[in-house]
């Protein structure tokens, strides 16, 4: 009897776990992961961030544009905590948009830490609801991450007035 | 005896000949220039007392003064009325003469235009005009005589970027639209110093004025053909900023032509149009379409319900009195400064120069408080109906205007609050959703202004802000702004 009971059990959360696989967000686990590779930029050029970024501001804006149709783009950002890419809200509440007449989209954002703030965009030919299965990386599916390193603004200061101090330390010296 | 009395009747004949001749070119005289058959001695007097009296100088001010820190930092644009417009604009006229003259410019690079987005990007204080003003209309301006050594055609944009100094120098860059000039000058005596400048650009950041970024901060050309990297655009903070409307009107002279009583109306008109020829001319109101005309056998003017004002010269013209397009300017000046008491509450500027086949033709358009007043394919109220794009619309030779189509309007500042979405996404997706014909491949932006819009109309318009879109090609793109949605 125990047995049957156990085996009920362990075929209960064999097939719940089945079940919750099957429920999750299609395109979260191919584009959440962190070990997606990027791809070529072949649906959305991606204008800003143009590579790894340093800025000295938490608010920053993501740019790219498109001559293609129908394209919808999705704002991760890297959760060390989980280990993952999560979905990212703009400052307009969205975390995932489609490109509109124009083939732009400009979406500021607040970045959440001083330091390095991993970021993913990843873009997709089809409507926000479609399913994992229909997206192939590379194919129909464009990921690329970027890293935005936050610096503190006391250090442009230092710079600002150290490269002042040599520049009139030069001209005392040299009376240019 | 008698012999001698035919002759001495034959030579009163011949004086009598002569005076009635000269008479008569005084009479033609008189009908190409007005006034009594004398006036042509007045004339030359008047010519030379009119010259002295205008300054073409008064007239030469930027479209804009824009100044930033640099890269990621907010572009501020400065009004008019702003304490720092002066000291700044009087500076960089200095730096013009200083080019112009080729006085003190230690070091010339020539660039492409793409080099402009570059420069934009600096700590700068950048000088726009609105049409490239060339070296000869600028020495006109500033009464400076140029040398060949200043290798721009012209100035369309400045920058000064007192932080790329070396020592006492500083550098200018000049785009002519074609290409990029760097000259290294020196800082003018009794200007702003990198200190002054700076202190400048650390009072801004303490105003609450509102800021711009520049395209080239995040958009490239990979998709569109061509899109200007200065354009200024709204990029970060709130998407709504707040405007008033503007209120549009016949000016009230024209309007109380229309009612019973308005002959004082009618002389002040004729007085400010026609300015001490006013004796000289037939008035005239149509009836039918109570248009406003005054005419002598050279010129004509119609005034129009709409407010619209119509010149044109009747007689033929000579392409050799075309001359310099400095000449014509101060023509086209004169003739506006005269009249300008018609129009009220706006800054009239130069926004284009065009040379013609035999004479020039200049534009010129309002600004009220710093945010341009535009006009878009304005239908004129004749039977031409000529569309106009522009305030004023004047053709001269360096003799005298010889057409003018010129929009008299009065404005002033509405009571409604307007909430508008700035956001430079929302305004390039409504373009593209508005005019269906247009491709982004296809597709330039030379400009991008907010603007208040005026239409054809003989009664009181409240105008909002709208987005004019000029491209490379000329043509412009009128966007609504998007209003913010109520509250629920």
């Amino acid at each position: 009897m125990i047995k049957k009971i156990v085996g009920l059990l362990l075929t209960f959360i064999f097939l719940t776990s089945m079940c919750m696989t099957a429920f999750a967000d299609g395109k979260i686990d191919v584009i959440s992961s962190k070990k997606t590779e990027d791809t070529k930029q072949f649906l959305v050029t991606i204008t800003r961030p143009e590579g790894d970024e340093t800025t000295f501001k938490e608010s920053y804006v993501i740019c790219g544009n498109s001559d293609k149709q129908n394209i919808t783009v999705k704002l991760l950002i890297y959760n060390e905590k989980t280990d993952q890419f999560e979905p990212y809200r703009n400052l307009d509440g969205e975390d995932t948009w489609t490109i509109g007449a124009s083939g732009f989209f400009m979406k500021e954002i607040e970045l959440p830490k001083k330091g390095a703030n991993r970021i993913r965009i990843a873009a997709y030919q089809g409507s926000a609801k479609m399913e994992q299965t229909e997206l192939v990386l590379g194919e129909n599916l464009q990921v690329n991450t970027f890293t935005v390193t936050v610096l503190d603004r006391s250090l442009r200061n230092s710079i600002k007035n150290g490269f002042l101090r040599i520049t009139d330390m030069l001209e005392n010296l040299f009376g240019a | 005896m008698k012999w001698l009395g035919r002759e001495r009747l034959k030579l009163y004949i011949l004086f009598l000949l002569i005076l009635t001749s000269f008479i008569q070119v005084g009479i033609l005289w008189y009908y190409q220039n007005r006034g009594v058959p004398t006036n042509f001695l007045w004339g030359f007097f008047y010519k030379a007392q009119r010259e002295t009296e205008y300054d073409m100088g008064d007239a030469f001010k930027p479209y804009r003064i824009v100044v930033s820190e640099g890269f990621e930092s907010p572009h501020w644009v400065i009004k008019e009325n702003h304490e720092y417009f002066k000291p700044l604009w009087n500076d960089a006229k200095a730096y013009i003469k200083y080019l112009l003259t080729d006085k003190n410019v230690t070091s010339k690079e020539e660039y492409g235009k793409e080099f402009w987005g570059d420069v934009v990007l600096k700590k700068s204080f950048v000088f726009e005009f609105k049409t490239c003003i060339s070296s000869e209309l600028l020495a006109a301006f500033l009464n400076e005589k140029w040398v060949s050594g200043f290798k721009s055609e012209g100035i369309y944009k400045m920058a000064i970027l007192p932080s790329e100094s070396t020592g006492k120098n500083l550098n200018i860059y000049v785009f002519d639209g074609d290409k990029v000039n760097k000259y290294v000058v020196p800082f003018v005596d009794k200007g702003l110093s990198t200190e002054d400048y700076d202190d400048i650009i650390a009072s801004l950041y303490d105003e609450n004025i509102e800021s711009y970024s520049v395209i080239k901060e995040y958009v490239t050309n990979y998709v569109y053909q061509y899109l200007s990297p200065d354009v200024l655009i709204v990029a970060q903070g709130p998407k709504y900023r707040n405007y008033k409307n503007l209120i549009c009107n016949v000016p009230e002279k024209i309007r109380n032509i229309q009612q019973p009583n308005s002959s004082q109306d009618l002389d002040d008109i004729a007085k400010i149009v026609l300015g001490e020829d006013e004796d000289d001319y037939i008035r005239s109101i149509d009836v039918y379409n109570k248009t406003i005309a005054f005419q002598n056998l050279s010129n004509m003017y119609r005034i129009y319900t709409d407010g619209l004002l119509e010149y044109k010269y009747l007689h033929g013209v000579n392409s050799y009195e075309k001359g310099s397009k400095v000449e014509a300017l101060k023509r086209v000046l004169e003739f506006i400064n005269h009249r300008e008491k018609l129009v009220s509450g706006v800054d009239v500027y130069l926004s284009g120069i065009v040379e013609q086949n035999g004479y020039y033709s200049f534009t010129f358009d309002y600004k009220f408080n710093d945010i341009a007043v535009s006009f878009n394919e304005y239908t004129v109220n004749n039977k031409d109906k000529n569309k106009l794009n522009h305030a004023i619309t004047v053709d001269a030779n360096s003799q005298r205007v010889l057409s003018c189509y010129w929009i008299l309007k009065e404005f002033k500042t509405g009571r409604e609050n307007l909430m508008l979405n700035v956001k430079f996404e929302s305004l390039f997706d409504d373009i593209f959703n508005l005019y269906k014909d247009i491709s982004i491949k296809d597709f330039s932006v030379k400009d991008i202004n907010m603007a208040y819009e005026v239409k054809f109309s003989t009664e009181s318009q409240s105008l909002e802000p709208v987005w004019i879109v000029e491209t490379m090609e000329g043509k412009r793109y009128v966007v609504p702004m998007q209003k913010k949605p109520p509250e629920v």
